[in-house]
This record gives structure tokens, sequence and C-alpha cells, in this order.
């Protein structure tokens, strides 16, 4: 299993989860509304929290995306990117039990888009081993801050 | 430790000067706090979407859904997806999914007359496929149609008869 310890496996993980996560930023951030509606509807936050949480979301996932795929602060960015899947599993685990069809908003606001289900919730779980792969090794090869006192040589 | 907590506080910080920013500067400024309607699941009264018009077909409590029901002559149509209405749907309700109406809309319309009474449903949390799909059918010349807005969460929230099971493809070519 000593490829698990390839520090280009570690860059690759890094650029799939920061990209991801880039991507991910975009149409929420343009359209700040219909995002807001989406997190409305998994009806777990306080209403009073929704626009808030809608507001700022997105640009977390932007920079911390950005901060993976360039290699700097990957620490932190790691740990609050896998928080953040670990947040999203558990909003669509509870929607997909309760049995409600809502729009994601993983990727896209649009109300065309993709609802939930267990796809999604093993593609988050993919994403979060890919990060928890970040934060136990590090960010590997080619990135801005290396090397890291955490990354063993 | 202490290193992972002073990035995290970094990423934060920007994320709500970002954040916080947009809202204030840039075209589509949303309120910091919005008003949301709720639709109760448990108290039997109608909450209509934020899209809902005055001349929308009329909605129905629970209770006037269920009236509809013991109506063998009423057919209640589901307007979820596929998955959806596999997973469980109301007794005896036939698939209409409104995102692939196009697709289905051939095995439903020989079951339907003009004159058939119809109720459209969907999921019953801020769903809004069941206005959707009334309206539609109400645009091809259906005229006795409602919604059940309360949707398939009222209708198990309240144990009312259910089925489940796989549904044939339009075309047959299986699910």
């Amino acid at each position: 299993m000593s490829f698990l310890r390839n520090p280009w496996l570690s860059l690759v993980a890094r650029l799939i989860v920061g990209g991801v996560y880039v991507y991910a930023s975009f149409d929420k951030i343009i359209h700040p509304d219909a995002f807001a509606k989406i997190v409305h509807n998994y009806h777990i936050l306080p209403d009073v929290l929704v626009n808030i949480f809608a507001l700022i979301l997105p640009w977390l996932e932007l920079v911390c995306g950005m901060a993976l795929i360039m290699g700097t602060r990957v620490l932190g960015a790691a740990v609050i990117l896998s928080g953040l899947t670990v947040v999203f599993i558990v909003a669509v685990a509870v929607n997909v039990a309760r049995g409600v069809n809502i729009d994601c908003g993983c990727f896209s606001t649009s109300s065309h888009a993709r609802k939930l289900g267990y796809m999604l919730l093993l593609q988050d779980a993919g994403l979060l081993l890919l990060s928890l792969h970040v934060l136990w090794r590090g960010p590997g090869q080619l990135a801005v801050d290396r090397p890291l006192e955490s990354v063993p040589a | 430790m202490k290193r992972a907590i002073s990035q995290i506080a970094f990423f934060v910080l920007i994320a709500i000067a970002l954040g916080v920013g947009r809202n204030l500067a840039a075209p589509g400024k949303i309120p910091w706090v919005g008003t949301w309607t709720h639709v109760p699941v448990t108290a039997d009264t109608i909450v209509p979407p934020p899209s809902a018009q005055k001349d929308d077909p009329p909605f129905l409590t629970f209770a006037e859904a269920q009236t509809k029901f013991e109506d063998p002559e009423v057919i209640f149509l589901d307007a979820r997806d596929p998955e959806d209405y596999e997973a469980g749907h109301i007794a005896r309700a036939v698939l209409l999914p409104f995102e692939q109406f196009d697709a289905w809309w051939p095995t439903v319309e020989e079951r339907l007359s003009k004159d058939r009474e119809i109720v459209t449903y969907c999921s019953g949390a801020d769903c809004e496929l069941s206005l959707f799909l009334a309206r539609h059918l109400r645009g091809l010349g259906y005229t006795k149609i409602s919604i059940f807005f309360g949707g398939w969460l009222k209708w198990q929230n309240e144990k009312m008869p259910v089925d489940s099971g796989k549904v044939a493809a339009p075309g047959g070519e299986g699910t």
C-alpha cells in the first residue's frame, strides 16, 4: 500500500478536491438568491442563518479550493473542506431519509439540476476520502508551501 | 494544531469578507435575514408556494385530498421523478414526472379523459412540481384539476395507504 504515501497521489487528491470545490462555488456566488432557497429547502438551518450561510459558504469553498490547488495553507483548507463534506453528507442523508425530493445545490442552483440520492452520497464519500488523504499526507508535490513540517520526507 | 486553527481562521475571515462584500456591492443582493414560508406538515392548512398565482388550480387541504382519494374515479398524479415514485407513492397514484413530461405523457394520456377529476402532488416540502404539472395539464384542456400541496410527506405522516415498486419506463425499455 506504499502508493498511498506517494507524494504525487497527494498532489492528485489536492487538485481533485480543490477543483471540485472551486467549480462548485461559481454558480452559488453568482446566484445567492437561488442558493439561499436551496439551503432553506434542506430544512436544517434556522431561518435567520439561511441567507448568511448562503452568502459565505460558496466563498469559503472557493478560497479553500484555490488554496488546495495552489498548495498553500493546505492544512487549514483541507480541514475546512473535509468538514464541509461531512456536513453535506449529513445534510443529504437526512433529506434522503426524509424522502424529500429537493435540489442538490451542489454544483448548480438551477431547479433542473440533480436531486438528492444515494449516488450523491457515494460521490461525497469519495471526496471526503480524498480530502482526508490531503490531511493525512500533506500537500505532496508541486505545492507553493512545500515542505510542510507535518509531511514526512 | 495552532497552525491549523490560524489557517482555518484565515480562510473563514476571508470568506466572510468576500461574502459580505459581494452582498453589499454586487448585483443580485439578498437580505441578510430572509423571510421563509414553511409548508406545515402537521397542521391541516395550505401554504401555497411563492410562485402560486391567483388563477392557479385550487389547492387541497389534507382532509379534502382524503375525500378525493376515497372516490376511485379521481386520479392522483405523482409529479416527482420516477425514482421517488418507485420508492413510495400515494396508493393507486399514477406517475407523471413533470421534468420528463413529454416522455411519460403518452403512458398517462390514455388513462385520462378531459372530464376526469385530477389531483396532482409532489414531495410536499416546498416542492412546486405539482403546481407546474397542474398548470401544464390545464393548458392541455383538462379542467377538473386540483393540487394536494401537502404531498407525499403529509400523506406518509398521516399513515395513509401507499404503494411502492418498479414502474416500466415509457417505451418499455425498463428502468
